[in-house]
């Protein structure tokens, strides 16, 4: 082979190829990831900048990482901050920024990427002395808490968690009540009010909110709800089904099934999933985002419930319980479109579930011959519809049978109620190292411009028009 | 059959099968909307690509002409890299140079199939190799500074082989 005198790699990062340079990067292994992130400052800015999170390239990772590392080693331990507080953990919130971890009637809060505890705040409600956290919304500014016998939300500065704002529920009639439900959206906050009011908040740029604009939702018993982008999908027990455009504050559509008590509710590209129960039997409804017609309906007779639904592009996935078995667990895959049964798998007892990079992570109490829980985690190739149930990916024995516990794209984060800490496991530390603001602004600029292609061509159309006649 | 003729950036002509153009999205997409598929004598000029090149992907979509379109690209499917086929792996033993000037090609005129085997090959030039090996196979110069070589190092310990 001829010696080079130029990196011909430069002409592709020269001229912007990003798509040539993701459809060479994206076929190596994760291990040859960390030998390019290596090679110099134009590869490594280009691989976190289109690469990290490219879905194919962290599944790589998570599947490496898992079995190599988190089954054969004791998770890492983040501070026992917990134990100093009286109240046992309730839930696990987290961003990209920090994981918050909620009590009775405090909340404990940890840098994300350096996993250090920032410490521990607590509302003191105005007017109610026995508060509990319902709810939590986090936007990159402020955080919102919402709390029982209390008709206040409280606003939070993410800087120095001190409290900006109270803010009094009113409901459309005019009545105060107390939030169900929250959802940050951008830059505003959506909740659900007992009295089946939905209040939007504009997100000020201090931080403060301000009340922007009502729906009349649902009447009575509880309600799920859904967000994606300026759509808000809500399901109720009172039988209907609603979709919104939350940021013109109207209804879509809305349909209802009498006898149906909704209790989870979904969105994805497409579609809009809805599942809960008649009597006893769960059931499972696939609604045409757009239109609202329900597209498919499935009876689940051997359920007693749907405990959550995901929605992916082409897959639909609900967690189960399966009746007259206690501590049984379903994980049923259908195709979003036909509703057909893609796969099913039963488990002992799934505490938490979440879709990653097209995988089902499962997190099992499973009690063992020494009953002790434990939390095994396996996955599933939805592309296949295959579940790997062979390999336990993580095992953690703990004997509190339903600590909280959160798994995302990144990391696993779970308590034990025996030590009081948190236990966080990452999957891909190079996706919390990296900080983009390192990158030069040339290379910025290389990263952002893509257009070389659509520019070659506007050139060539230019070219051809002038040589040509067109009638 | 119909042929047009498509002429390379250092001016070179070179007629070819209407059918076996329009593996080009590029050059597909120009046919459909100038209306040029009768045309017998229109000259189609490819700027970007050099005689030697435009010979290469011609050479390149007529062996493949009877291929099924390329699916769809799908970010979760595996992606791999030992699926080249015996004739597409003889046509790739080329120079880095012309490699690199097929990828370059191949995305200007939009062709999926001839994209996907060049950077298949380039990402099994890469595979394997610790960083040094792929400077040296690429003559890339590490700008990184030593504080910096060790930090990213650092970064990725966990994955390396235990």
């Amino acid at each position: 082979m001829p010696e080079v005198t130029f990196s011909p790699f430069e002409q592709l990062f020269d001229r912007g190829l990003t798509k040539a340079l993701v459809n060479i990067f994206v076929r190596l292994d994760p291990c040859d990831y960390d030998a390019c992130v290596q090679v110099c400052h134009s590869w490594r800015a280009f691989i976190a900048k289109h690469l990290v999170c490219h879905p194919k390239r962290k599944w790589d990772l998570i599947h490496r990482k898992l079995p190599y590392e988190w089954l054969h080693t004791p998770p890492v331990c983040y501070q026992s901050a917990i134990a100093k507080t009286l109240a046992p953990p309730l839930r696990i919130y987290m961003d990209r920024k920090e994981i918050l971890l909620t009590t009775i009637d405090s909340i404990l809060v940890w840098n994300r990427k350096s996993k250090v505890f920032r410490g521990e705040f607590g509302p003191q409600i105005r007017g109610a002395n026995h508060v509990m956290i319902r709810g939590i919304g986090m936007d990159p500014q402020i955080i919102v808490t919402i709390h029982s016998h209390t008709s206040y939300l409280v606003v939070w500065d993410r800087v120095n968690y001190r409290m900006l704002q109270e803010v009094q529920c009113i409901g459309n009639e005019g009545i105060e009540s107390q939030a169900q439900w929250i959802h940050v959206v951008d830059k505003g906050v959506l909740v659900w009010l007992l009295d089946g009011s939905i209040i939007i908040f504009a997100i000020q740029k201090d931080g403060h909110l301000r009340r922007r604009a009502s729906m009349n939702g649902h009447i009575q018993g509880n309600c799920d709800a859904a967000v994606d982008g300026n759509y808000l999908l809500t399901a109720s027990a009172d039988s209907k089904v609603n979709l919104w455009n939350w940021s013109q504050a109207k209804l879509c559509w809305s349909n209802s099934r009498s006898q149906a008590r909704y209790k989870k509710s979904r969105l994805s590209d497409t579609r809009a999933v809805v599942a809960g129960s008649y009597d006893e039997d769960g059931y499972l409804q696939i609604y045409d985002r757009l239109t609202g017609d329900l597209m498919h309906e499935m009876v689940l007779l051997e359920s007693r419930g749907v405990q959550d639904i995901f929605a992916t592009r082409d897959k639909i996935i609900a967690l189960l319980s399966i009746r007259h078995k206690l501590l049984r667990s379903k994980v049923l895959v259908l195709d979003a479109n036909t509703g057909d049964h893609v796969a099913e798998q039963t488990f002992v007892d799934v505490i938490a579930m979440n879709i990653v990079c097209q995988r089902v992570l499962v997190c099992l109490n499973n009690q063992a011959g020494d009953f002790r829980s434990r939390i095994s985690i396996f996955d599933t190739d939805l592309a296949s519809g295959m579940f790997n149930v062979e390999r336990v990916v993580y095992q953690y024995a703990h004997s509190y049978w339903k600590l909280p516990i959160r798994i995302d794209d990144s990391s696993i984060v779970h308590t034990s109620e025996e030590k009081s800490d948190l236990f966080i496991r990452d999957f891909d530390t190079f996706f919390t190292q990296f900080d983009s603001r390192s990158l030069t602004q040339v290379e910025r600029r290389r990263i952002n411009d893509s257009s070389f292609c659509f520019r070659l061509r506007q050139i060539l159309f230019k070219k051809l028009c002038s040589k040509c006649t067109i009638m | 059959m119909p042929t047009i003729k498509l002429q390379s950036s250092d001016g070179e002509v070179f007629p070819v099968d209407v059918e076996i153009a329009k593996q080009s999205v590029t050059i597909k997409t120009m046919l459909d909307d100038l209306g040029m598929e009768d045309e017998e004598e229109e000259i189609v000029p490819l700027p970007n690509v050099n005689a030697a090149i435009l010979k290469k992907v011609i050479q390149w979509a007529t062996y493949h002409k009877d291929d099924p379109p390329a699916p769809e690209d799908d970010e979760n499917k595996e992606k791999r890299t030992d699926d080249i086929t015996s004739w597409d792996a003889d046509f790739l033993k080329v120079d880095q140079g012309t490699l690199f000037e097929l990828i370059l090609a191949s995305n200007y005129l939009d062709i999926k199939g001839l994209l996907d085997v060049t950077c298949k090959t380039v990402a099994n030039m890469i595979k394997g190799k610790t960083p040094e090996e792929i400077r040296k196979t690429f003559n890339i110069k590490n700008d990184f500074t030593p504080s910096e070589e060790e930090q990213v190092r650092k970064e990725n310990e966990w994955c390396e082989e235990k």
